[in-house]
């Protein structure tokens, strides 16, 4: 590798223009991918195998089962709302709210692997009707509180078809935690004999309950379903059209993971989504928390399982990069846990660059010239 | 009640899908085996670090690795020399100062130009409509100003030098007409001691300038209501409708709402943005890095990398025609003769579009792993 960079040096050198047709320019030109830059790592004896086991990894120890529990976690949600609304009492709301918290924290799991099912759409990509905030960071919680208002005071019959023919700016995880976590008066008290006493006089409201979490649990089984049976029209699940990197737009799907990773935290950061998301609920930080724990689940994997991506970038020498990524989720985790928005901003983004530099470096993914520096 | 909300779910996805495309469906993709000229290359930029540096070049349908020649700078647009169809100029990138003609027959340089002294290049340039003198978009850097350079084509002996009526001129096109040039001046303050790094994010302003090709005079010129949408490449359709991609500058905005990045302008009206739908713009990520108009479907397309997205619009009536994803695409021309978009990427893909339908030509799909094509794709023909 070192030689192709120095034939080409030799090349310029010499002045001016050199033709190389065809042929050698390009493999040369492909070569040529360390640059010569400090010691080159050791290379494993067969590194396409074990990218490879990575990607599997990722996808069967990480991705899938995020895929898998959202799908659960939306079902328990659904299934605690019908029983909120069978009794309507302290209890009842207690566990309602607790599952929409371990959802919310379970999606902040998932929408790390934004691609494939949950990014099906140029327009209406069905992620937006989870969670509308990750789209660009805008808050819609007086449009849902307005909706649910509107659901309450109108005749119309609130059921299935309905729901489903939202727009993602009125369904989704938010809607959910205003019809959960607080009263659709003016003053929308938190209190929870306020809510359940809006609930006792006002019997449309679990039907606008039930009608948002059956609404979410669709999405939810549509993400699973396009990952394990069939992703749009193709035939074929997207967990084979990822593995065989058969993906639309070129992707290599290792790529696509840390892409899709990478633009996450720069969502987190630059959105400043930790006094943005969940405020009714006061369940933010718990929710980044969570997406932490995915983030180190994707890098390191279970614990006694062999490939992840540590696993790989350990193989090749790339123990410096290890550090710093390790270092950047330290600190991290310490904003997290002194609940400091202005350290987590600063923090997200050194992980968010370990994400661009050192994890794609380590791990031989390109993410492309234009993206990366266009003009 | 799930599985008839999921397949509700599906129900609108496809009739949305289906919304989109119905305007084109009747007609039938135009055969895959029309006519090509066999002389057609497509040429870009290409190389990712010093040593590599160069432009490339492959056939339509070419399976074999692109021919290639080192250029020594990192290139942006490539034109091919009206005079000698059988060369192209490549243009430096802010803040490179040369422009260098290859031909592409024997891959050696003919001739090229370096900048005057306190003055760089922003990858663009123009050739007049008899081919006789080149235009190049500058920067005066002591004075911090736009400039247009004005060449002979044959010599690139340097004839004279205008304002470009802004700060960072970037992308300049010849009016249809011939007699005006329309020049995107990107309102960012660059200067080659401090890299590409924005000096005057805060005060920022950019524009679109229209001038007499003949001495640089003003004619005509417009700006956005968002100060800091940086106006940055140009595509002329035939009729001079001029559409615009844009840049956001997000970080100096101050605020998250989605801003066009895409519109259209033709003189004596205000300038049209394509501001829907915003959740695909939104997918853009705040930054188009080229453009093209296909004549025929009256369609402009936009590229962006951050969103490894093309889209397209219709430049008449406004409404999104479709988008393709390609990851790191940013490179974009027209196809000469049948009425198609090319789309290229840094991951070494090109890809053809019918401009109608906007379906992909999958069995022409060139993949050229190695090959790094830059920020922008040109077609030249007869060569």
């Amino acid at each position: 590798m070192r030689c192709c960079y120095t034939f080409m040096r030799s090349l310029t050198d010499t002045g001016g223009i050199h033709a190389l047709v065809c042929l050698f320019m390009t493999i040369v030109l492909a070569g040529c991918v360390n640059d010569g830059q400090g010691p080159e790592p050791p290379v494993p004896e067969n590194p396409a195998l074990n990218l490879r086991q990575t990607l599997e990894r990722s996808l069967e120890g990480a991705i899938l089962p995020a895929v898998n529990a959202f799908l659960a976690e939306a079902q328990a949600l659904d299934t605690a709302a019908e029983g909120f609304c069978a009794v309507q009492d302290a209890i009842a709301l207690e566990e309602l709210q607790r599952r929409w918290k371990s959802t919310f924290e379970q999606w902040y799991r998932l929408v790390l692997y934004k691609f494939g099912p949950l990014d099906d759409n140029f327009v209406f990509p069905a992620f937006t009707f989870i969670d509308g905030l990750r789209l660009r960071g805008t808050n819609y919680l007086e449009t849902v509180r307005a909706e649910i208002v509107d659901d309450l005071d109108d005749v119309r019959v609130l059921d299935d078809a309905y729901f489903g023919s939202k727009t993602f700016q009125r369904v989704g995880l938010l809607a959910l935690e205003s019809a959960i976590f607080e009263t659709s008066t003016p003053e929308h008290s938190t209190d929870a004999a306020a809510i359940l006493s809006e609930y006792g006089f006002q019997p449309r409201k679990c039907d606008v309950l039930l009608g948002l979490s059956g609404q979410l649990l669709s999405q939810a089984q549509y993400v699973e379903n396009g990952w394990t049976t069939e992703h749009l029209d193709t035939g074929r699940p997207f967990r084979e059209l990822f593995l065989a990197g058969e993906l639309e737009d070129g992707t290599e799907p290792l790529s696509q993971v840390i892409i899709s990773s990478q633009e996450f935290l720069d969502y987190l950061q630059a959105r400043n989504v930790v006094i943005t998301a969940a405020q009714v609920s006061q369940h933010a930080w718990q929710a980044i928390a969570a997406s932490i724990d995915e983030v180190e689940l994707l890098l390191r994997g279970e614990r006694g399982e062999a490939g992840s991506i540590f696993d790989f970038m350990e193989s090749v020498g790339r123990l410096n990069e290890i550090a710093a990524v390790e270092d950047s989720l330290r600190q991290v985790r310490q904003s997290i846990a002194d609940r400091d928005p202005a350290m987590l901003e600063i923090t997200l983004g050194f992980l968010d660059g370990n994400f661009k530099r050192e994890i794609p470096d380590s791990l031989d993914i390109d993410l492309g010239i234009n993206f990366t520096d266009g003009d | 009640m799930e599985s008839h909300l999921y397949r509700a779910k599906q129900a609108i996805t496809r009739r949305r899908a289906i919304g989109l495309l119905a305007a084109f469906l009747p007609g039938s993709l135009p055969s895959v085996a029309c006519e090509e000229k066999r002389s057609e290359r497509w040429v870009a930029a290409q190389g990712d670090k010093a040593g590599s540096y160069g432009v490339g070049w492959v056939a339509p349908a070419q399976v074999a690795p692109a021919s290639a020649a080192l250029t020594g700078f990192r290139g942006h647009d490539v034109l091919q020399h009206p005079l000698r169809k059988n060369s192209v100029l490549v243009i430096a990138r802010r803040p490179g100062t040369r422009g260098l003609e290859i031909d592409l027959l024997s891959g050696r340089e003919v001739s090229g130009f370096s900048c005057a002294t306190d003055r760089h290049l922003f990858g663009h340039a123009c050739f007049s409509a008899d081919g006789r003198v080149l235009y190049t978009t500058e920067s005066a850097i002591s004075e911090g100003l736009g400039r247009i350079a004005v060449r002979d084509a044959a010599s690139y002996q340097l004839l004279d030098e205008w304002s470009s009526h802004g700060i960072g001129p970037h992308e300049l096109r010849l009016m249809p007409d011939g007699l005006s040039l329309a020049v995107a001046n990107s309102g960012i303050l660059t200067r080659p001691a401090s890299g590409r790094r924005g000096l005057n994010l805060a005060s920022m302003r950019s524009n679109v300038s229209y001038l007499s090709a003949a001495n640089g005079g003003l004619e005509d010129a417009f700006e956005l209501a968002e100060p800091k949408a940086s106006l940055r490449h140009l595509a002329v359709a035939a009729d001079g409708s001029v559409a615009f991609a844009i840049q956001m500058q997000r970080d100096a905005a101050g605020h998250t709402n989605t801003v066009p990045l895409a519109g259209v302008h033709r003189l004596g009206s205000p300038p049209q943005l394509f501001d829907d739908p915003p959740t695909l713009i939104d997918q853009l990520k705040d930054y188009v890095g080229s453009v093209a108009i296909c004549d025929q479907s009256r369609t402009a397309g936009f590229t962006s990398p951050r969103g490894s997205l093309a889209a397209f619009w219709n430049i008449d009536t406004g409404m999104l025609v479709g988008a393709h994803a390609l990851r790191d695409v940013c490179g974009i021309a027209s196809t000469p003769g049948r009425a198609g978009f090319l789309l290229s990427s840094s991951l070494g893909e090109i890809r053809e579009l019918d401009s109608f339908c906007l379906q992909e030509y999958r069995a022409k799909r060139v993949k050229l792993p190695g090959q790094r094509w830059d920020n922008h794709l040109h077609v030249v023909v007869d060569v």
